[in-house]
């Protein structure tokens, strides 16, 4: 979409979202704001909600509280038809890649290209050789995802989530799994998208190197709150416990854990 | 669960239906491939088991008829319990073991993976995708497996008769037609078309419904082979009931 | 999107008006299929009324330029957005076509 389309000066807002499981409380009050051409990064171990936050956003889930806005359009009151129509304008990198196993890696990317317009065949073909290319597969199109390795099937779903060129990117985890020279052709590719081409991406991750290297905008999530928020450099120099032991990858500190310990022994010894 | 299982066949009807009236087209290509998986692979396993049951139930009648020395009758009990309940009956049991676990086990499989989900972030109905196809190929292939099934059946019941029991080889024939009625093979068809939908149904609901992982996957497959053979023999019932005191 | 043709030192030169996208770029393709079914030796895009090109537009290109190397045709592309141009640097495809500033620029590299 061409940049005056936009609707709203925020490709995405989310508003006091709030997500229950039973009696356990996974989201917690969740709000931020990303503006078009950003990069957000969310971060936070496993567990914490940060998936669950992703899911909420592509509208695979409804919060039980709280709004969520795609360039100016709340989706959580969406029904499936107009759902669909928002989605037209998102890519999706699941965390396994999500190919699917019956077609070949090339039939994978063209899918949403032929299911969502009546473009020739052969247009599709180029497209896919341009998406493979841009994530370092070009000549692979012919294999089917079992014969490719776990790294690659999720550039292919890199590709894939690029097909229809979208103005919003959603990559759960993108670098888990890949080599230090992939992670960072996909890091560059993530940058690049948004600097040239005004795309805006977020982008789920405990990948430390490649959080810092992306993010144009930070949260981090602990057991379902935001406990940090800002620019990378404001990251860095937030003094928060927590944050400090995630981002420099410490066993000992307020993150459980250590926590349990007394807990454990109790257990140990009662019964 | 139920109220679920109630939307899915809905939407799918809806979807099946819907080029009619100018939507998009189904899939052709998915469907031929699911017919050919479905119906084609089947055709053994169909056909063998018709053979034993046609075998089975010419000598298990031959038994009974030859204390009322009407051993003749043979004939006519093989061909209509063949075209009005062992041919609809046991195709559909082998097409659940075969196929219903399979299309649970796939779209089980899908949904652990997230493709399921990947398929709705890209605008992608999963009904239209991927049930449809496969309703609708065991809607097509169920009836005509359950035809070869019952020829393979007579035939069965035909071999046994001539061969061991001796009777008249055209004889049997001429005894078998007149045996049955128009009425009996439409109604073994009927049933057979209708057992394609719940199978069909119940093996997509189970798979689309699965959760946790390759555990979850077997667990639905178990259930959704239990659910179909019960809601077949149910189907069964209700049917036979409505065609013999109404119809 | 608009598509209209005018012809300077007898050569065709294209105007396209408007966003090549996946829902107007069969248009661009149906309009390209004659030009290069005909031969036409030497065809100047000019883009400078496109705002926006997806992937789709950029194939659609791909597969004339792709059909005029056998005859030995020349594409040559004018007055690209710098916004237009980057969807192009992101494939890397400044290095097959031919893009120019403006038209002038364009028509004299089509000559040479």
């Amino acid at each position: 979409m061409s940049e005056t389309t936009h609707k709203s000066p925020y490709a995405l807002e989310v508003r006091g979202l709030t997500r229950k499981f039973g009696s356990r409380t996974v989201l917690s009050d969740i709000s931020f704001k990303l503006k078009h051409g950003e990069i957000l990064v969310i971060m936070g171990g496993s567990g914490c909600g940060k998936s669950t936050l992703l899911r909420h956003i592509i509208g695979s889930l409804k919060p039980n509280a709280g709004e969520i806005f795609i360039d100016g359009t709340e989706i959580t009151k969406l029904d499936d038809a107009e759902m669909a129509k928002v989605r037209k304008r998102f890519g999706m990198l699941f965390q396994s890649g999500a190919l699917f196993n019956s077609m070949t890696v090339g039939e994978n990317v063209a899918l949403p290209i032929l299911e969502s317009s009546d473009v020739a065949p052969h247009i599709a073909d180029l497209v896919v050789k341009l998406k493979l290319e841009l994530v370092g597969l070009t000549g692979f199109e012919h294999l089917k995802p079992a014969q490719i390795s776990g790294g690659m099937k999720k550039r292919v779903g890199m590709a894939r989530a690029l097909a229809l060129d979208p103005d919003l990117l959603f990559c759960d985890e993108p670098t888990s799994g890949l080599d230090p020279v992939m992670t960072a052709v996909i890091d560059t590719l993530t940058v690049d998208l948004t600097k040239k081409l005004g795309l805006s991406a977020v982008v789920v991750s405990h990948d430390m190197t490649s959080c810092f290297r992306i993010a144009t905008q930070m949260i981090f999530l602990f057991e379902g709150k935001i406990v940090a928020s800002g620019t990378p450099e404001e990251i860095r120099a937030n003094p928060n416990p927590i944050l400090r032991q995630f981002i420099n990858g410490e066993a000992d500190g307020p993150i459980p854990l250590k926590l349990s310990k007394d807990d454990y022994l109790k257990r140990l010894i009662e019964s | 669960m139920l109220r679920a299982y109630v939307e899915l066949s809905f939407q799918s009807f809806v979807a099946i239906v819907s080029p009619l009236w100018g939507q998009r087209g189904w899939r052709l290509s998915a469907l031929f491939s699911q017919m050919v998986s479905i119906g084609v692979a089947s055709m053994p396993t169909v056909a063998l088991a018709n053979f034993l049951l046609g075998i089975v139930l010419a000598i298990q009648g031959a038994g009974q008829f030859e204390k009322l020395g009407a051993t003749d009758l043979v004939a006519s009990l093989v061909a209509f319990s063949v075209l009005r309940e062992i041919g609809p009956l046991i195709t559909a049991v082998i097409v659940i073991g075969r196929s219903g676990s399979a299309i649970t086990a796939e779209l089980g499989t899908m949904k652990v993976s997230e493709e399921i989900e990947a398929l709705n972030v890209m605008g992608i109905d999963p009904v239209k995708f991927l049930v449809v196809p496969r309703l609708l190929a065991m809607i097509i292939m169920m009836p005509m497996l359950t035809v070869l099934g019952e020829g393979v059946g007579l035939f069965a019941g035909w071999l046994i008769s001539v061969t061991t029991l001796h009777l008249d080889p055209v004889f049997y024939v001429q005894n078998s037609v007149a045996a049955v009625e128009q009425k009996d093979l439409f109604s073994g068809l009927l049933k057979a078309l209708i057992f394609g939908g719940v199978v069909g149904t119940v093996g997509c609901f189970f798979g689309i419904q699965v959760e946790g992982g390759a555990e979850g996957v077997g667990k639905a497959t178990t259930q959704s082979v239990v659910t179909c053979l019960t809601c077949m023999l149910a189907m069964d019932a209700l049917l036979t009931t409505i065609i013999y005191f109404i119809l | 999107m608009q598509i209209s043709e005018r012809t300077e030192d007898s050569i065709p030169v294209v105007s396209i008006v408007g966003d090549v996208d996946l829902e107007n770029s069969p248009k661009l393709r149906a309009y390209l299929k004659p030009k290069s079914a005909q031969k036409t030796p030497r065809l100047l895009l000019d883009f400078a009324g496109v705002n926006y090109i997806d992937s789709s537009g950029l194939a659609t290109l791909i597969e004339y330029f792709q059909a005029v190397q056998g005859f030995g045709g020349k594409l040559a592309l004018a007055s690209l957005s710098p916004r237009v141009k980057n969807v192009f640097e992101i494939v890397r495809l400044e290095q097959i076509f031919s893009l120019h500033p403006d038209v002038p620029t364009a028509l004299a590299a089509l000559k040479a």
